[in-house]
């Protein structure tokens, strides 16, 4: 440290020593001698004397409440945390009543009498809480079984079917979204070969199981994050197809790999085709019952149960990545910046449009209309007559790279590019409506709300109408993926293997979820009882503005200050009850009980 | 893992034993024997207060509901490395949620609102005006500063240490001393101001 600063740090100590202390051993000589007159002024504001009297009666208001109150017992009156408030923590909520002898009342009147009212608040919440788990349980707890007992294909429509949704790309998905600000619900190791979240990765859900393209295929329950099962022949951007899912394999041949379907109850391998002829960055689509895939240098037409080719399209160069279908046509783009439109049943090829580009991203069909990237000597996003091929537009990225994926919905395209901005464009016209800045991933659509993940590790919520943020949550490491939403939580995987069910406060924690998430906002811990099995490993999420603390008033464990964003986790080892609390707000606390 | 603030390597303060502690017990086992607790911090919290709330009425009022919540919630500290019984107990104060709004209109209902309630052996008019003034004062200059530096501020009002104020924040001692500087060189340009906009 220069002599200087020290010189510098010394008077402001002296300084502060007289403003707050009381000590007033400022010399009256040197640079100093001016901030004499000021300190002293300060000082006494801040070291003002109360009226007369207020001390004393501060004291006597204190110990009279306390005198009311009953003395610590064991040390702990856990039965009373979170129902009281933090002012009044141990006020009656009922005024006691005298005790009347009344031999002919029933004993559970005279216990409902005592005054537990609080059990049946308790009972009250319990029950409304249940209800609104209950409901939500009811899909996947209805459908899961159909899954694992019949290989007929499910009854109800896949809730995510594909990569990019619905078989148009258009990332516009019924949802719904979260309810309220952001809770993460629980979060799930995916550990092997392939991590998600480096590449743009997203995942499937259907009837309550959620597939993600992690360690090859990992298939888990959406109400607990508890895994059903892991499958290591299959991974890559997939599309569900009845009681299977068809995507690429793990293992490469020559360069390049397969097409299989595996068993959604257990995936197990159904099929396996186009031996080494898929890149491992082209999904496959399924629209209407046909799977289109690009295999080599031609776009494939095959029957996703068999795995049968229907027809072969020969493209001038191999695909760039996957394609769509919409408006009656299947859209595919090449990696010399050729699109070409087929016909669904026939693959012949309806028009070709030369770009000039030397790669097309996914395309998104809606209105007539063929949204695409294309990359080349400029990074631009371009409007297609999807009739024709002719471009309709042409919007060119000023700041960042290439751009990725986008969501359209009627009259907007909303489309990101590296490095640079989340741009909302007018569809019709390809007139920019805002942008913002942000290294963001593909986006997707939920009625008016878009959610993205950034290179940085946030999940970020976005109101289009009026292009601002709604809310961002830390993911605690950076990633690619791509956000799932169903039924009001937002799927969402990180780069060192996470998945993260992140819902709202209205989204339960079912008890033995294997991986659950404690969220530490708002001055509570929601949920803030758990019921885990031993061995369980539960993680804190601080996703509050402020510093905290999770603090075993054991004194078994201790987070130390998490900033905004920050985790904590625990394994819990032994059978008990477990109480903690914030450092910072004692009556904040929380329990997890371990069976 | 997070660290607790005051604990780095370049915080390497030597642990003191905290001289609350034995208060502390005392206080667990006998209520009455918080009273050495809030006799110790009834002037530090009233002055806390009213740098804060900048009203001594609403001051005395927050040190009450602090005081209380402190014995409530007595059984759940525990004395650790990274932080003293004073520090715990202005962390309360920090975190607490101050309703002025609500008080006032509490107040307002009683039967002689604009009557101080204290005994103060007939204040003059002027007492009550200077220190009016002095409140307001330290109201505009303490408007001054960012939430992290009146934090500061407020806590080193309350006397509390560095590392201390640290804990208290959940800032690192680094963070406080260069909120305490900033805080410092913003209050003497503030008061400038006032003091030359004071005299014609």
């Amino acid at each position: 440290m220069s002599d200087e600063r020290l010189s510098l740090e010394r008077s402001l100590d002296a300084v502060w020593n007289a403003l707050v202390r009381g000590e007033n051993r400022l010399d009256a000589a040197g640079p100093e001698r001016d901030l004499a007159d000021q300190t002293r002024r300060l000082q006494s504001l801040l070291r003002a004397s109360p009226p007369a009297g207020a001390d004393e009666r501060l004291r006597r208001g204190v110990m009279a409440e306390i005198a009311q109150r009953r003395p610590h017992s064991n040390g702990m009156e856990p039965s009373m945390n979170g129902i009281t408030t933090g002012a009044r923590p141990f006020a009656p909520l009922i005024p006691p009543r005298p005790l009347v002898l009344r031999p002919a009342r029933p004993a559970r009147q005279a216990w409902w009498q005592r005054g537990a009212s609080l059990i049946g608040v308790a009972a009250l919440i319990v029950a409304m809480i249940g209800g609104v788990y209950f409901s939500y349980r009811e899909p996947s707890e209805h459908a899961l079984p159909a899954v694992v007992a019949s290989p007929e294909p499910a009854a109800t429509p896949a809730a995510w079917p594909m990569w990019g949704g619905d078989p148009a790309g258009t990332r516009d998905m019924p949802g719904p979204a979260p309810a309220d600000f952001p809770a993460a619900r629980w979060l799930y190791p995916i550990t092997g070969a392939s991590a998600i979240g480096s590449s743009p990765d997203g995942a499937m859900i259907a009837d309550g199981v959620v597939y993600v393209p992690g360690g090859g295929l990992t298939a888990l329950d959406i109400a607990t994050g508890h895994l059903l099962w892991n499958s290591p022949e299959a991974t890559g951007f997939g599309a569900i197809d009845g009681d299977g899912i068809v995507l690429r394999s793990t293992a490469a041949r020559g360069g390049g790999y397969d097409l299989v379907r595996v068993r959604r109850v257990d995936g197990g391998l159904v099929w396996r085709s186009e031996l080494g002829q898929l890149a491992s960055n082209w999904g496959v689509l399924i629209a209407n019952g046909v799977g289109y895939v690009p295999s080599g240098s031609d776009l494939l037409a095959f029957d996703p149960a068999t795995g049968k080719q229907v027809w072969r399209a020969p493209l001038a160069a191999p695909a760039s990545r996957g394609a769509s279908a919409g408006d009656g046509e299947v859209v595919v783009g090449d990696q010399k910046g050729a699109v070409y439109a087929l016909d669904p049943a026939t693959g012949a090829i309806k028009w070709t449009a030369q770009t000039g580009a030397t790669a097309i991203g996914y395309p998104s069909i809606t209105n007539g209309t063929v949204y695409v990237s294309a990359t080349g000597a400029s990074n631009d996003y371009l409007a297609l007559d999807a009739a024709t091929g002719a471009i309709k537009w042409r919007f060119t990225a000023t700041s960042g790279t290439y751009f990725l994926g986008g969501a359209v919905s009627g009259d907007a395209v909303y489309v990101t590019n590296r490095s640079g901005k989340l741009w909302a464009l007018d569809a019709a016209t390809g007139a920019l409506k805002w942008s913002m800045s942000m290294d963001a991933n593909a986006p997707t659509l939920i009625g008016a709300t878009l959610f993205l993940t950034t290179a940085n590790g946030m999940l970020v919520a976005v109101d289009v109408t009026e292009g601002s943020k709604l809310w961002t949550f830390p993911l605690g490491e950076g990633t690619q993926f791509t956000p799932v939403v169903v039924d009001g939580v937002v799927y969402v995987g990180t780069q060192s293997g996470k998945l993260f069910a992140v819902g709202s406060d209205l989204t339960p924690v079912a008890n033995d979820t294997p991986f659950p998430i404690v969220a530490l906002k708002n001055s509570s811990f929601r949920p803030s009882n758990l019921t885990v099995r031993v061995g369980t490993t539960v993680t804190w999420m601080n996703e509050g503005a402020a510093s905290d603390t999770v603090t075993s008033d054991a004194g078994l464990f201790d987070s130390g200050v998490l900033g905004p964003g920050q985790t904590f986790s625990y394994t819990f080892t032994t059978v008990g009850v477990y109480l903690y609390a914030s450092f910072y707000h004692p009556h904040v606390t929380g329990t997890i009980t371990v069976h | 893992m997070a660290r607790w603030p005051g604990r780095g390597p370049g915080d390497a303060s030597p642990e003191i034993a905290d001289p609350d502690l034995a208060l502390v017990e005392r206080a667990r086992e006998n209520p009455a024997a918080f009273d050495e607790i809030v006799l110790r911090y009834r002037l530090p919290l009233l002055r806390y207060f009213h740098a804060r709330l900048g009203d001594w009425a609403d001051a005395e009022d927050a040190a009450q509901e602090v005081l209380i919540d402190v014995y409530v919630q007595l059984p759940r500290f525990v004395p650790r490395g990274h932080a003293s019984f004073r520090a715990w107990l202005f962390a309360i104060a920090h975190h607490a949620k101050v309703d002025v709004q609500r008080r006032r209109a509490t107040r307002r209902q009683e039967p002689f609102p604009e009557t101080p309630t204290w005994s103060d052996p007939a204040p003059s008019p002027e007492d009550e005006a200077l220190r009016a003034d002095a409140s307001a004062e330290l109201r505009r200059l303490l408007a001054s500063l960012t939430n992290d530096q009146r934090a500061v501020v407020e806590l080193r009002a309350a006397d509390l240490a560095t590392d201390e104020i640290a804990s208290a924040l959940g800032l690192t001692q680094d963070a406080v001393r260069k909120a305490q500087q900033r805080a410092f060189e913003r209050l003497r340009a503030a008061s400038a101001v006032i003091e030359s906009s004071a005299t014609p």
